[in-house]
């Protein structure tokens, strides 16, 4: 029960299709799965053993560099995924300054699961 | 010796009319102008060389034979209606309208029209100056021609502005697809059905988002001949905001508010167009704001007696000084990468729906776009 809820990946983007056909891939993948629809909405949640970020840089209020910004504040950092799709020079340098992974929308399936097989194990299939 | 004296003169008198007679057939008969004469009954009566440029008719052809030889049958009626007013005295009239040459050609003619009168100031025929109105015709043709081709252009210009943002737009529905796939396999392969329709469902919606985007955009590449009618400006507004939402230059797109009045509802309008007129303003102020905290563009459609008035407000730093006073003017500009067609394209669209465009300083500072369309019940809606 323990081992499971620290392999909770939430995902956070504006977009409630992009957000949706995400979860499901990774559910299907064998993962838990948290979905926020913006960054405010998953800081408000603040939930705890999160494994792992997936988080949408293009967002109205907030985005995705800043959320992970706010998280390296915290005490520990979550390992994190910036996915986009106008990775530009300047997005990846800032991601990468902060430690975060990138990754080009459509996203690519073996990178996106690689990235998350890397912090969290799948939950126990029932 | 009297008698001489006074004959003298009577020959004197009749040699000044005869040359006046004699300069004045000089000066109708080099005149640019066809210049024609007839009498009441509509019989020529004079025909100078310009009208046989003009008609193709010789003077001893014409001279003798019914004017209506040169006017075509459905403008006969016209003619009797002028012939009526210059008989009741009217001293001129003029009128655009066409004739016939010889050779079946129609010309398109600018007449003026006045009344022949004897010495006792009696009306006996009418004389007609005719301009030939083709060359003109065509230079109206020609420039129509060029500022749709303008249009076009700049919309082509918008379009380019426009690629990395509808990138990103199209990308969100392929990105959902893709997911869903990739899941719906892995699911498959593992023998797991559950939830499988609805998946696939939610692929068929993406895909069709997809496609909208695309529509769009080809709607909006079309050269397509212009067509004014009845449209719900709220979606016009709101398809021509999609468009541009992600076009902001800044990673930060301006926070956007559309308010559409229940009586503005239906405009006259040629929607690819007027969402032309929008996606510049809106790109302008994406532009403005490019370096203001907390950008915001509001657009709102009010009633405005006949016309529908669309206001676009920013809030950016206001008109650079030097250009207000010729902001519509074509290829005036501020921006490095800038053509300044921007602003000219979209007068001559709001000009060709029969409606006013303007700038202002926005009350709290920024600056309001405002233009003006014909509304969709406009009779019902007498301006006061
Ligand atoms: N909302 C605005 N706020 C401040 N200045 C503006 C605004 N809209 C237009 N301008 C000024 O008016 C100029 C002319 O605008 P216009 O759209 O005609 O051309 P442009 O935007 O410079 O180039 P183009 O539209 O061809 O890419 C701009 O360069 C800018 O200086
Ligand atoms: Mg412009």
């Amino acid at each position: 029960m323990e081992r499971a809820r620290h392999n909770v990946v939430a995902i956070i983007d504006d977009d409630p299709a992009v957000l949706d056909s995400l979860q499901f891939l990774l559910i299907a993948a064998g993962y838990e799965v948290l979905a926020f629809g913006s960054a405010e909405a998953f800081l408000r949640a603040d939930p705890p053993h999160v494994a792992c970020l997936v988080v949408d840089q293009q967002m109205p209020d907030m985005t995705g560099l800043e959320l992970i910004e706010r998280r390296q504040d915290g005490v520990q950092a979550t390992p994190a995924l910036l996915v986009s799709s106008a990775l530009t020079r300047t997005v990846s340098e800032r991601a990468a300054a902060l430690g975060a992974s990138t990754l080009a929308k459509p996203l690519d399936e073996d990178d996106l699961l690689r990235f998350v097989a890397e912090h969290a194990a799948p939950a126990p299939s029932t | 010796m009297a008698k001489v004296v006074s004959s003298g003169n009577e020959n004197a008198a009749t040699a000044d009319r005869v040359l006046a007679r004699l300069r004045l057939a000089a000066i109708v008969e080099s005149s640019l102008d066809a210049i024609v004469a007839k009498d009441l009954n509509g019989i020529v009566t004079d025909w100078n060389a310009a009208a046989e440029a003009m008609l193709g008719y010789k003077a001893e052809e014409i001279i003798g034979r019914p004017i209506t030889t040169i006017i075509p049958p459905e403008r006969h009626d016209e003619e009797a209606t002028i012939l009526d007013r210059v008989r009741r005295g009217e001293r001129l009239v003029v009128f655009e309208t066409i004739r016939r040459h010889k050779n079946g050609r129609i010309v398109p003619v600018a007449l003026t029209i006045s009344p022949i009168r004897d010495d006792a100031g009696r009306i006996i025929g009418v004389s007609k100056i005719g301009r030939d109105l083709t060359e003109h015709r065509e230079q109206q043709r020609q420039l129509a021609e060029l500022q749709a081709e303008l249009i076009h252009v700049s919309r082509i210009n918008d379009m380019a502005h426009m690629v990395s943002a509808l990138a990103h737009e199209i990308n969100q529905p392929l990105t959902a697809i893709t997911n869903y796939a990739n899941g719906l396999r892995r699911m498959l392969s593992a023998g797991r059905t559950q939830g499988v329709e609805q998946a696939l469902e939610r692929v068929a919606e993406q895909a069709t988002r997809a496609r909208e985007i695309i529509q769009r955009l080809r709607n909006l590449m079309q050269k397509g001949k212009t067509e004014q009618r009845p449209e719900d400006m709220r979606e016009t507004i709101e398809e021509a905001a999609a468009l541009s939402r992600a076009a902001a230059p800044a990673s930060e797109p301006p926070a956007l508010q559309v308010q559409v009045d229940d009586d503005a509802a239906t405009g006259v309008i040629d929607r690819i167009q007027i969402q032309q007129v929008l996606l510049n303003l809106m790109r302008n102020a994406a532009e403005a704001m490019q370096d203001v905290s907390a950008p915001r563009l509001s657009v709102r459609a009010q009633r405005d007696g006949d016309m529908i008035r669309v206001s676009v407000v920013d809030t950016g730093p206001g008109l650079p000084e030097d250009v207000r006073a010729r902001l519509f003017q074509p290829f005036v500009t501020t921006k490095a990468t800038g053509m300044g067609v921007g602003l000219s394209v979209c007068r001559t669209i709001i000009e060709a729906h029969g409606g006013e465009i303007g700038a202002e300083d926005a009350s709290g500072g920024g600056t309001v776009f405002r233009f003006t369309v014909p509304a969709a019940d406009a009779s019902q809606h007498p301006r006061c």
